[in-house]
């Protein structure tokens, strides 16, 4: 009895301590050295590396989905037939060896590797490929093999007009009219190579039984917490460093960082732009960059009649937001943007020159327009951080103060990402933030899909300020079935000028996003895409 | 969160109004609530709540909404009393301003719940028979669901905002009433003044509403008192998980929410907030129990 | 008492019937469109529709409703629409998570609950009692999404002995029967494992359980002083019997029933409680699934899981009414 009480009372005092103690504790020690350094517990003695990271794969068939998550995994399973260099979207060979095209760009001819096996053993031909090509051409569900061949319901194969097997090695494509990206957008990890075998066993469940040629092999998917994949040893490339790579879901950016500074995983993305200066001070993390091929914007819906639909209102916007302090909420992540495409990309247009912070001349504009009094608008943001926008709640906070100066009043509405981009594709928006990282290294990639009038489609827009000039869609018409790339980029730069003076947007900021890493990884270096395979990578015990 | 405020008869046989007096028993509840130390803790609470609330302007000392990016996360000090968010708002402020936030959430849901408790419970409890059926049925429908579900899916429908976490959380609070107002209607009907009312042919309607519902009043208030800061509680809970007030509403839950990025780097941004919800629910729970106990004449020490 | 448990059985058919449309209508209402959820952010408007047509999303309600309850009858909960993955197959994966935090807490709550509540109303009075009842009165004033982050950021932040999230360190080997981890790393003797997953039990439970444990506390505090004032306890009292026998064969018999009402709420309305100490501690069960589902308006999983946690909730508290007339022979039902 005298036990038990003196438990109880033990066990409430604790609790009380707690309280007492979380309320008054200050920041000054820095007693959890000591602790981080838990010695990887790893039960079978491999190099395993563990990857947080803030949601689950959908599937792991990448030509079912478009989310980011899914495709890192896949990147590690599949190859496609040519994969972009460590550093730059140039392509290199990889199920390819060699590949030429035809002087009108209309054929394409691959010559492919004969040393290769599919995970399940089966070898890797010619016929595969085909099978591959032709299973996504026969579904309407490859939204990237539409969006990218211009394929739709009524056309399912798009501008690819045959893939034919000329022998077991060589591939050859026919295109109906020439496409300047082509080859950069084969080394799309999307365009992985599945095993004909395993899609014909599986069936609907493909998905979760996923046979690829690529450096590690599916091993175990648990929903929602992991998924693991060993190393392929007879993979025809660099075999993997590690044996064993874990991708973790964490959902909660704070948590999974406080995972990473115990030990528990090897490496993160999505992280709390306040935590890089918890890293830098921490000599068992560090922080790895990905190369920036992005950019956030906040589109100004011109199709909606109103202020935005005058050019003087747009551009007054433009210059009463004042974009270095916003940018400063990215915590060092970002840098200002002043166009559309990232400064990274070829075609990128430095002698524009950004509206600039000026209050004084952005009421002038907002007179000239007729709204000296302002005006009230919405704002919609969404609530998960995405790699080009890691605080969007905080960002359109920041605008609606900086707009009120110049009596604009905004209201912010707020979605989960999925309600906000049916919202803004409708275009039920007045203003609204969104962000694009590019797929193939293609300034087509972005000015094409983000700012032509062919995407201004209500209900499926990509071009979500519903920007229609025809000037600027004649020039990326000429961009896109022009082959030599020296005349293309003049055609990007003239219509970045137009856009420009329009001022569709507030470009933003360009991201580096941030990886989270023990000082123990090597090796990593993250490609601009968003994703790549982890063969390099490699862990220092 | 999700919780029943305390010992609800749960047989229905509401014993709790014996007495059909009600002036003496006014008068002795509040000479009991008078000498009950943890009753006047919770009414210094809310009574410096309440001032606190009319007189935000005056002890604020920013504006809750203006925001100074430079100096974000800022951690306590003279400047910003209890340091500064992630746009660089003070805390302080913002906590003050909050005070009528959580007010109004607190008034708002328990009267929803109150109006139409109170009404269903009536009806139940006075005419009896199919009526109570139907009413009683709906409750154990309504109570099978946990509330903070119920809030969450009613929030997901009407879209997450200040006002609609108000009225979810009313609706769920609407079975305590409405089975608390049922057992005390029960209990009072058969009286003998009841009775002679309607001897006299008085409507039921009237009979309800002048005789029988203000003897119910002292679990009704009792239920309230306590029901606030459960509303408090739940709205804070629904505005967390980002259903609920909108930015730059300084709700505390929506604060807590929104520091939750940076708890490594400046608890504060966390710590304060959580704290006042703490403070204000404690306050509302004190002076709960000090009524309960008052006006419960079995408790008599 | 078997005439009685049928009667009580069918008394649930009506409020199932109830709870199934009222997850059924709040569902529908809902704005967002699972197609797009479905398909990402690159589909055009053809392909959205067909998915429509193939979800059945276009009926009438009437109809998707008879649908909905036929599916469940014959046991199919439905598929998600983001994992594409059996909605029964994953809640039986996600309950268990659930169930052994519920479990773990409201084993917290009882014992430390009870026992406080038995010593604080011995003891009437007592420095014991007036501090365990303050605790108490702080406990169902918790923000308990607050008290979560605060231990994170004490226990895991500032003196990294707990860790912040999950269920299990990743990398940990066990291997899963019943998908309760104590229970499972006991049964295979894998004692690291065990330890593993109580340690990653022990911030959620505390979270989960503080309100119960609090109520339960006072509670039981209040009904064996109610207990101990009747005339029995008295004349056992004059008889001479030891104090502590009286207690504990008398007062505790009797002052747990009202106790045990409590126990069955509480117990159910955890599992709502649940939505925020998932989310706070990313603990993979049915309460931050169906907060992760009402987020990505995966329509199928919100519906059939609101429905399993009130038909749970439901059961749980026919269980307690029931063992509340086991327990207490006073009370005769016709």
């Amino acid at each position: 009895m005298i036990n038990k009480k003196w438990f109880g009372i033990l066990v409430l005092l604790f609790a009380m301590l707690l309280v007492v103690s979380a309320c008054t504790g200050d920041d000054g020690d820095s007693s959890n050295e000591s602790g981080k350094e838990k010695d990887t517990e790893n039960a079978t003695g491999d190099k395993t590396l563990i990857f947080g990271r803030g949601a689950d794969s959908i599937q792991l068939d990448p030509s079912k989905v478009t989310d980011g998550e899914s495709i890192y995994v896949t990147n590690q399973i599949y190859d496609t037939l040519v994969r972009y260099e460590e550093d730059s979207t140039e392509v290199k060979p990889a199920l390819a060896t060699e590949w030429t095209p035809s002087e009108d760009g209309l054929t394409w001819t691959f010559q492919l590797r004969d040393d290769v096996t599919f995970h399940d053993g089966s070898e890797f031909t010619a016929e595969d490929v085909v099978f591959n090509f032709e299973r996504w051409a026969t579904s309407a569900e490859f939204i990237y093999y539409g969006y990218m061949f211009g394929a739709s319901e009524e056309d399912l194969g798009g501008i690819i007009e045959s893939v034919e097997a000329t022998s077991d090695y060589e591939v050859t494509f026919t295109l109906s009219e020439p496409n300047a990206p082509f080859l950069q957008t084969l080394a799309m990890p999307p365009f992985g190579i599945a095993s004909p075998e395993a899609v014909e066993e599986h069936g609907e469940d493909y998905f979760k039984n996923p046979i690829g040629t690529g450096p590690f092999v599916f091993s175990e998917w648990v929903p929602d917490d992991s998924i693991t994949v060993i190393k392929n040893e007879e993979y025809f490339g660099d075999t993997a460093k590690v044996d064993k790579v874990i991708f973790r879901t964490i959902p909660d950016n704070g948590a999974r960082f406080m995972e990473l500074q115990s030990g528990s995983i090897d490496m993160m993305t999505g992280l709390n732009p306040q935590d890089i200066q918890t890293i830098d001070a921490d000599e068992n993390l560090q922080i790895i960059e990905r190369p920036s091929m992005n950019v956030s914007y906040m589109a100004m819906n011109t199709d909606k009649e109103g202020p935005l639909a005058e050019k003087e209102v747009r551009q007054a916007i433009n210059l009463a937001i004042d974009k270095e302090k916003l940018v400063s909420l990215y915590e060092g992540i970002g840098k200002p943007a002043k166009n559309p495409l990232p400064p990274s990309l070829w075609g990128f247009n430095d002698d524009i020159e950004d509206y600039g912070y000026d209050i004084e001349k952005a009421k002038e504009l907002l007179a000239e327009a007729g709204f000296a009094d302002g005006f009230d608008i919405t704002l919609n943001t969404f609530s998960n951080p995405r790699p080009y926008m890691p605080q969007p709640k905080v960002s359109a906070q920041a605008i609606q103060e900086m707009l009120k100066e110049v009596n604009i009043n905004v209201e912010i509405i707020e979605s989960d990402w999925d309600t906000h981009l049916s919202l803004t594709e409708n275009g039920e928006h007045d203003m609204a933030f969104l962000g694009w990282t590019g797929d193939n290294g293609d300034p087509d990639n972005f000015l094409y899909v983000l700012l032509d009038k062919d995407n201004a489609k209500v209900g499926s827009a990509g071009n979500i300020a519903f920007y229609k000039n025809d000037e600027v869609h004649d020039l990326l018409k000429a961009a896109q079935t022009e082959m030599d790339q020296e005349k293309r980029t003049e055609l990007y730069l003239e219509a970045q000028e137009l856009i420009h003076e329009d001022a569709p947007w507030f470009p933003i900021a360009h991201t580096t996003p941030p990886i989270a890493a023990n000082q123990k990884v090597s090796d990593y270096v993250p490609h601009s895409t968003g994703s790549e395979p982890f063969n390099m990578l490699d862990i220092q015990e | 969160m999700a919780r029943t405020p305390e010992p609800l008869p749960s047989t229905g046989s509401g014993e709790t109004l014996k007495k059909s007096k009600p002036i003496p028993l006014w008068y002795e509840a509040g000479l009991r609530l008078i000498k009950s130390k943890t009753a006047l803790v919770g009414v210094i609470i809310i009574v410096l709540l309440v001032l606190t609330a009319i007189l935000a302007p005056v002890i604020a000392t920013h504006n809750p909404t203006d925001q100074d990016i430079v100096n974000r996360y800022q951690a306590p000090s003279s400047a910003y009393l209890l340091g500064t968010d992630e746009l660089g708002r003070d805390i302080f402020s913002r906590i003050v301003y909050g005070t009528r936030i959580s007010i109004q959430i607190g008034v708002i849901a328990v009267g929803i719940s109150l109006v139409i408790g109170v009404f269903l419970g009536g009806i139940a409890g006075y005419y009896g028979r199919w009526i109570d059926q139907l009413v009683m049925r709906f409750i154990d429908i309504m109570m099978a669901f946990p509330s903070i579900l119920m809030a969450i899916a009613l929030v997901a429908v009407l879209g997450p905002s200040l006002q609609n976490a108000m009225i979810a959380v009313g609706i769920v609070g609407i079975p305590q009433f409405a089975r608390i107002v049922r057992s005390a209607v029960l209990s009072i009907k058969e009286n003998e003044y009841i009775e002679a009312a309607k001897s006299i042919g008085a409507k039921h309607g009237r009979i309800l509403i002048q005789h029988v519902l203000p003897n119910c009043v002292a679990p009704i208030i009792v239920q309230a008192t306590l029901g606030v800061g459960t509303a408090i509680l739940d709205a804070a809970g629904l505005s967390f998980l980002g259903l609920g007030a909108q930015p730059p509403t300084p709700e505390w839950g929506a604060m807590l929410s929104d520091g939750r990025a940076a708890i490594q780097n400046a608890p504060w941004v966390v710590a304060f907030p959580g704290l006042a919800i703490f403070l204000v629910v404690l306050g509302f729970n004190l002076f709960g129990d000090g009524l309960r106990d008052a006006l419960d004449p079995r408790l008599k020490r | 008492m078997l005439k009685y448990i049928s009667k009580r059985l069918l008394m649930l058919i009506p409020v199932l019937i109830g709870v199934s449309i009222i997850t059924f209508s709040l569902i529908h209402l809902i704005p967002g469109d699972p197609a797009r959820s479905m398909l990402g952010e690159k589909a055009t408007e053809a392909q959205l529709e067909s998915l429509r047509q193939e979800l059945g999303l276009n009926d009438p309600y009437i109809v998707q409703y008879g649908r909905f309850v036929g599916d469940i009858l014959q046991g199919d909960l439905g598929q998600s629409i983001q994992s594409k993955e059996s909605i029964g197959y994953e809640l039986l994966h996600k309950l268990p998570a659930t169930m052994e935090l519920t479990l773990f807490a409201m084993l917290l709550a009882v014992t430390i609950g009870i026992l406080a509540g038995v010593i604080a109303a011995v003891k009437q009075y007592s420095w014991f009692d007036n501090i365990s009842m303050t605790g108490a009165l702080f406990g169902v004033s918790l923000p308990i999404f607050w008290l979560g982050l605060m231990m994170i950021w004490f226990f895991s932040v500032k003196l990294n002995i707990l860790p912040p999230s999950g269920r299990l360190t990743p990398g940990t080997e066990i291997n899963t029967i019943t998908n309760f981890y104590l229970l499972d790393s006991l049964l295979t003797g894998n004692f690291r494992a065990f330890k593993d997953a109580f340690l990653h039990l022990i911030m959620p439970g505390i979270a989960l359980g503080t309100i119960p444990m609090a109520i339960i506390a006072r509670m039981t505090r209040s009904s064996m002083l109610e207990v101990m004032k009747q005339d029995y306890i008295r004349t056992a009292d004059a008889k001479g019997l030891k104090t502590r026998l009286i207690i504990f064969r008398h007062a505790l018999k009797n002052a747990f029933l009202p106790v045990l009402t409590v126990i069955g709420l509480q117990f159910g309305l955890l599992l709502g409680g649940a939505v925020l100490t998932e989310t706070i501690f990313s603990w993979p069960g049915i309460g931050r699934y169906v907060y992760l589902a009402v987020l990505g308006r995966d329509y199928p999983v919100v519906q059939s899981t609101i429905l399993v946690v009130a038909t749970i909730f439901v059961l749980v508290n026919l269980l307690t009414d029931l063992l509340y007339k086991y327990f207490d022979p006073r009370i005769r039902y016709e």
